[in-house]
């Protein structure tokens, strides 16, 4: 076997620029890969951090009836959200707990109004589990103004000190309003956020709606990782809610990115196939070429499963060097995405919206080491595939048909 | 007896052309011989040398080499009698480019898979110091003259010592001092170590070394 391995290597380094050639397009497939799989797993990444910190935290608690597809009615409030913060708080796992309610609303800047949605937070509680006070840009996180989104604010022509009519219609229909004055302006990664959310206190937006429940409680856990066993205890402990893990609300986004997979995989394998087509010329020109030398060793005694080692293992060789070829250009172009990413809001402005899955501002790729072997490992078997058929052929010539060969 | 060829035939078929090369040859070669085919071009001598040396097949009759009947035999078996039995001498060389001196004569020790690589190479540099290429172990084949080269094509057939080496045309590509040269050292493989040599040529010159003439002519044995 050693052997055969020396006359592989010869042989890959007889045809210099031909093989360097094939490593690079092997090499530029399976960058690409890396790159788009390290990119969505970023994608994803965000998508769920956006998930936990604007809207869901670790756990997400909701009156029993509660109906995620009619998400801002008046009915289906948990009433007793005081008393189970409460005793959420003795939970030893639960490191905040925050009761927010939900209605749809107008944010009037006396001349135009635009459909928004009126959050109730808890200014104090609020930020033990989520991170919208991270992204406060302007002014401050006080409970007697209103906080809202900067890409709204910008639309509205709307700054720190201004006044601002907020109306929420009744389920009767009747309208209620107040003015506010604006005390912070936020700028999240969230689009939604950004475009179409104002935030207030929690307790002044019951009493404009003239109710005591809360839409659902947000609970954040000491470690996310054991989130899902902690959702079942307190499923068992409270009967009458609806308590779903954050990635029951993920629900959406996990179905996006396997869509956003499955269309990647095409790309991946369209690559491959260059790759392999690549692959596959280059042996068949190293066969060709080789058809005397081959004569030759068959005369010396080589059989035809040695032969057929010897190109496999060629194809091999050229399928690791690829994929090493691949491994440096991938991290070498995701690390210009994974430092300083990519921002699509300076592509498609900040209004554009993708839906809650694509985060704002700089999306960045992640730093995944499965892609890099997985990478290397697809080189190696395409390589050992795109060679078999050359490889096959030509150690079943007769030794003579090698010899003749000009 | 080392071998024992039976009436064969052998015709090549090329679209609807069909060539006979040889026919109905009968010959006999003991161990220690020093055997020229001779005759002019197209005479068969290759064809013949080639279904001795198992890398052709005869379309019928017998090929019996050491007792074994090698007519019948399947590509491995033929390999492996390939690998013990013969050592090749092409008009060529068809020496591995991308291999050294060293490194084409060590091949079929490493094909026969029976030393380790500390008497491969002893045996390799005593066989190449024996060719007069003492030195030029680490040469690429590009780098040696005509003669240099089928020097390491002749350290290659011996080194394994085979039962009968095989050369096809060995002097025809080189001028008729090194191929005297060459015939020289071929002389004294085969005189010192008793090794049996089976050579085609149509240089008269060659032919006189020859312990044994076999004449061939249109595909059959004249002489």
């Amino acid at each position: 076997m050693k052997y055969l391995f020396k006359l592989a290597i010869a042989n890959i380094r007889r045809a210099t620029r031909r093989t360097v050639l094939t490593f690079f397009i092997l090499g530029f497939g399976i960058s690409l890969y890396i790159f788009l799989e390290s990119f969505i797993s970023g994608w994803e990444n965000s998508s769920f951090d956006n998930l936990i910190n604007f809207q869901t935290g670790h756990i997400k608690v909701y009156n029993g009836q509660y109906d995620s597809e009619k998400p801002y009615i008046l009915s289906n409030l948990i009433e007793n959200h005081g008393k189970v913060i409460g005793e959420l708080y003795t939970k030893p796992y639960v490191t905040g707990a925050a009761a927010r309610v939900h209605f749809l609303g107008e944010l009037d800047n006396m001349q135009d109004a635009v459909a928004v949605v009126v959050t109730g937070i808890d200014f104090i509680n609020d930020p033990k589990v989520y991170t919208l006070t991270n992204y406060l840009i302007e002014g401050s996180f006080d409970p007697s103004g209103v906080i809202v989104g900067k890409t709204l604010a910008d639309d509205l022509g709307l700054g720190i000190g201004d006044y601002c009519f907020i109306s929420l219609r009744k389920e009767q229909g009747a309208y209620v309003s107040a003015e506010k004055q604006i005390t912070g302006i936020v700028y999240t990664t969230d689009i939604a956020v950004n475009g179409s959310s104002v935030f207030l206190d929690i307790d002044e937006v019951l009493s404009l709606y003239g109710v005591n429940g809360v839409t659902e409680i947000g609970i954040k856990t000491a470690d996310i990782e054991k989130s899902a066993l902690h959702t079942a205890e307190l499923i068992k402990e409270y009967p009458g809610l609806k308590i779903e893990h954050w990635k029951e609300a993920a629900k959406q986004t996990i179905q996006m990115m396997e869509m956003e997979r499955k269309f990647d995989g095409i790309i991946i394998l369209f690559i491959i196939v260059i790759a392999l087509v690549g692959i596959i010329n280059t042996m068949l020109m190293s066969v060709y070429e080789k058809q005397r030398e081959i004569g030759t060793l068959k005369a010396m005694g080589m059989t035809d499963a040695e032969v057929m080692r010897l190109f496999v293992l060629e194809g091999a060789l050229i399928g690791f060097l690829g994929g090493l070829c691949g491994i440096i250009l991938g991290i070498m172009l995701n690390w210009y995405f994974a430092e300083i990413g990519i921002d699509f809001t300076k592509i498609w402005g900040s209004d554009m919206d993708f839906g809650s899955s694509v985060p704002a501002g700089v999306l960045k790729s992640s730093w995944m080491i499965a892609p890099y072997i997985s990478g290397l490992l697809l080189g190696i078997i395409s390589s050992v595939a795109a060679s078999y058929y050359p490889a096959k052929k030509t150690s079943r010539m007769q030794p003579m048909e090698c010899l003749r060969v000009k | 007896m080392l071998l024992e060829i039976k009436g064969i035939n052998k015709t090549y078929h090329s679209g609807k052309i069909d060539f006979q090369a040889l026919y109905d040859i009968n010959l006999n070669i003991d161990k220690g011989e020093f055997v020229a085919l001779a005759g002019p071009s197209g005479s068969g001598k290759t064809t013949l040398l080639n279904i001795i040396g198992c890398i052709d097949n005869a379309d019928n009759g017998q090929v019996v080499l050491d007792g074994t009947n090698l007519i019948g035999k399947n590509p491995d078996e033929l390999a492996h009698l390939r690998r013990d039995y013969f050592g090749f001498i092409f008009q060529t060389y068809n020496l591995i480019p991308v291999l050294t001196v060293f490194e084409n004569v060590e091949l079929p020790l490493k094909l026969l898979k029976k030393h380790k690589d500390e008497e491969i190479k002893e045996i390799v540099l005593k066989t190449l110091k024996r060719v007069g290429l003492e030195g030029l172990e680490n040469r690429m084949p590009a780098e040696l003259s005509g003669g240099q080269q089928q020097r390491v094509s002749i350290a290659r057939a011996i080194v394994k010592r085979p039962k009968m080496v095989l050369a096809d045309e060995p002097t025809a590509n080189l001028d008729s001092k090194t191929g005297e040269g060459i015939v020289d050292i071929m002389k004294e493989m085969n005189s010192e170590d008793g090794v049996t040599f089976v050579f085609s040529t149509h240089d008269k010159l060659i032919m006189e070394h020859a312990k044994r003439l076999v004449l061939l002519r249109d595909g059959r044995v004249v002489q």
